[in-house]
């Protein structure tokens, strides 16, 4: 009978195309749901990750220490990926709570909070990783119906994560909040943490808002503009539905925010939501520099199905390298300083057209196949970047994909000013 | 080699973001995934809900992922999570009525249908370990890892999902003899 299994399962009809759909669905940013609790917050963060492409979060170095957890990724370093963060987390009004619950024999501890008015942190730690699901936020008792993402800051000697819930709606300078969790792993329980939290000093303003522009025919608004010195929140708001800017018909809306210069600002989150009607898509971003009087934001659709192709080169023995890659520009390696066993990349992109830190997946390999990135492209200047890799593992190769053929139009840029 | 390095890179592509590159890891499991929702769902337009679901949790996660060869095992630990929330979800709310259509509906499987209808109605502890051990052909250690429980486990729990599943065909077997 155990052989006659696999043979009645295969003869299951498939419904391909309607299998297709649902794949498609499943990577359509989510509208906002009614249901309660983190499990429809989990899936309402795909937007973010839709549109965050994850470059420059994540530190490859760590990773091998991570062997034996195989469903963990790379470790996150605050002070190193989100400054503005770290300076959120050195405020008086940081809250130590340094909470355990311990439900059913699972221990949660809750060790500091933070909230800057557009997002809310939660440091924990637990013995070993398990997802927490389903988890509640409360607001003065009232259920807060957010996104969250975690991310990993160890897992050595224990688990150590960091918890990201975007705020949309104003809150009170000052609240009682309430985290909940109902099931750990697979056990349920209950683990329930309490404080009184303010707003960190952050020195929070509005920029005036109320730009607009329209990228293939559809018109976009700045609905508002929040500065401050732990991030910068952006809304944008757009007369479409969601299918219209994500989806294999229309393709994907992507947007390159940069300073006046066209320096591209790193983009610690984003995510949309929406009605039958229009969708917001919410940027929050690093604090703005002193240096920056403008941020501009510009639109453009890229193709969802993208054909891909590799272009696989040894790096060269003289620079600079240029890499064809069509329409969209020569890539240009510049330099390459060596500091111990790693390498620092530089390289510029020859074209008009605005890159940010996720259109230049540039990656550095060993000759046997293995990235050897320790830091992905991350902005240096208008279409300048960086990347990091290790430097004691032979020649490296330099592995790009060719980028599918893009172009702004002169209506989808806006222009904030900040002064 | 090479289908190494280009998978490696596919997972590392989705990670930055590309969507091809995540729709092109999903080709070799999409199938896969579908038939072990509909196991667990036990129709079409619940298995397609799952998919999605799953898909949209992988997609949401795959930064988690550190290298392509646990890239199946994830997904299906998500999958099973999810079908099995979502069948939580559902046991409140299946009208009678439609209880009753799909066992008239079993009623009338041919015999090799009765040993798919006998896994779907394997409790879902025996039906999970049957489909990782028989279809998906993972060992026990791999499936206590999976699963997150020890491998005594699961070895009792493939032995006892197979001694349910003779009981329910054997069961099937006299109630048809009799019908005969």
């Amino acid at each position: 009978m155990e052989n006659n299994i696999k043979e009645v399962i295969n003869n299951i009809d498939v419904p391909l195309e309607k299998l297709d759909q649902a794949i498609e669905k499943g990577m359509r940013p989510e509208m906002k749901k009614s249901k309660k609790g983190w499990k429809t917050a989990i899936v309402s963060s795909v937007a973010g990750v839709v549109l965050i492409l994850g470059s420059g979060f994540i530190s490859p170095k760590l990773a091998n220490v991570l062997a034996d957890v195989p469903l963990i990724g790379f470790m996150y370093n605050i002070a190193e990926h989100d400054e503005g963060l770290q300076t959120a987390l050195s405020d008086d009004n940081k809250v130590r709570l340094n909470k355990t619950v311990t439900s059913n024999g699972i221990a949660i501890t809750v060790e500091e909070i933070v909230y800057d008015g557009a997002r809310l942190n939660v440091i924990f730690s637990m013995p070993e990783y398990m997802d927490i699901a389903p988890g509640f936020l409360y607001v003065n008792g009232r259920e807060l119906n957010t996104g969250e993402s975690l991310r990993v800051l160890e897992d050595q000697d224990g688990f150590r994560g960091l918890w990201e819930f975007p705020i949309d709606e104003e809150l009170p300078e000052e609240f009682d909040l309430t985290l909940k969790f109902l099931q750990v792993g697979s056990i349920k329980g209950e683990w329930v943490f309490s404080t009184p939290i303010k707003r960190v000093k952050n020195d929070s303003h509005k920029l005036v808002a109320g730009q607009s522009g329209k990228v293939n025919g559809i018109s976009f608004g700045v609905e508002s503009v929040e500065a401050s010195t732990t991030s910068t929140k952006i809304k944008v708001r757009f007369d479409a539905t969601s299918d219209k800017l994500f989806s294999e018909e229309a393709g994907v809306l992507n947007a390159t925010i940069m300073d006046q210069n066209g320096t591209p600002l790193k983009v610690l989150r984003q995510s949309g939501r929406g009605d039958d009607k229009s969708t917001t898509y919410t940027y929050l971003t690093e604090p703005l520099n002193k240096n920056i009087t403008d941020i501009k934001i510009a639109y453009y659709f890229s193709s969802f199905d993208v054909e891909r192709k590799d272009i696989i080169v040894p790096l060269a023995d003289t620079l600079p390298q240029r890499i064809s890659q069509g329409e969209m520009g020569d890539l240009v390696i510049t330099d390459v300083i060596n500091q111990g066993q790693e390498g620092t990349l530089s390289f510029y992109v020859d074209s008009d057209f605005p890159y940010n830190n996720n259109l230049t997946p540039l990656d550095v390999k060993s000759e046997s196949g293995e990235s050897l990135i320790t830091e992905y492209a991350h902005a240096i200047g208008p279409n300048k970047f960086q990347v990091s890799y290790q430097t004691n593992v032979g020649k490296p190769i330099i592995h790009i994909l060719e980028t599918p053929y893009m172009e702004v139009e002169t209506s989808a840029i806006v222009t904030i000013p900040v002064k | 080699m090479v289908k190494k390095l280009q998978v490696k890179s596919l997972l590392s592509d989705a990670k930055k973001g590309n969507n091809q590159a995540f729709i092109e890891l999903l080709q070799e499991e999409k199938v896969k995934l579908y038939k072990m929702a509909y196991i667990y769902m036990k129709n079409e337009n619940d298995a397609l809900d799952v998919v999605q679901e799953t898909i949209a949790r992988a997609y949401a996660n795959i930064h988690t992922v550190k290298e392509e060869q646990y890239f199946a095992t994830w997904l299906i630990r998500v999958l099973i999570n999810t079908a099995l929330e979502m069948i939580r979800k559902n046991q409140k709310i299946v009208p009678l009525l439609e209880q009753q259509l799909e066992q008239e509906q079993i009623s009338t499987n041919d015999e090799k249908l009765d040993l798919l209808q006998a896994i779907e109605q394997l409790e879902e502890k025996y039906k999970t370990v049957i489909l990782l051990r028989y279809y998906r052909d993972l060992q026990i250690k791999e499936i206590a890892d999976l699963i997150g429980c020890p491998e005594g486990t699961v070895k009792t729990n493939v032995h006892r999902g197979i001694q349910q599943l003779k009981k329910y065909l054997n069961k099937e077997g006299e109630l048809y003899g009799e019908q005969y």
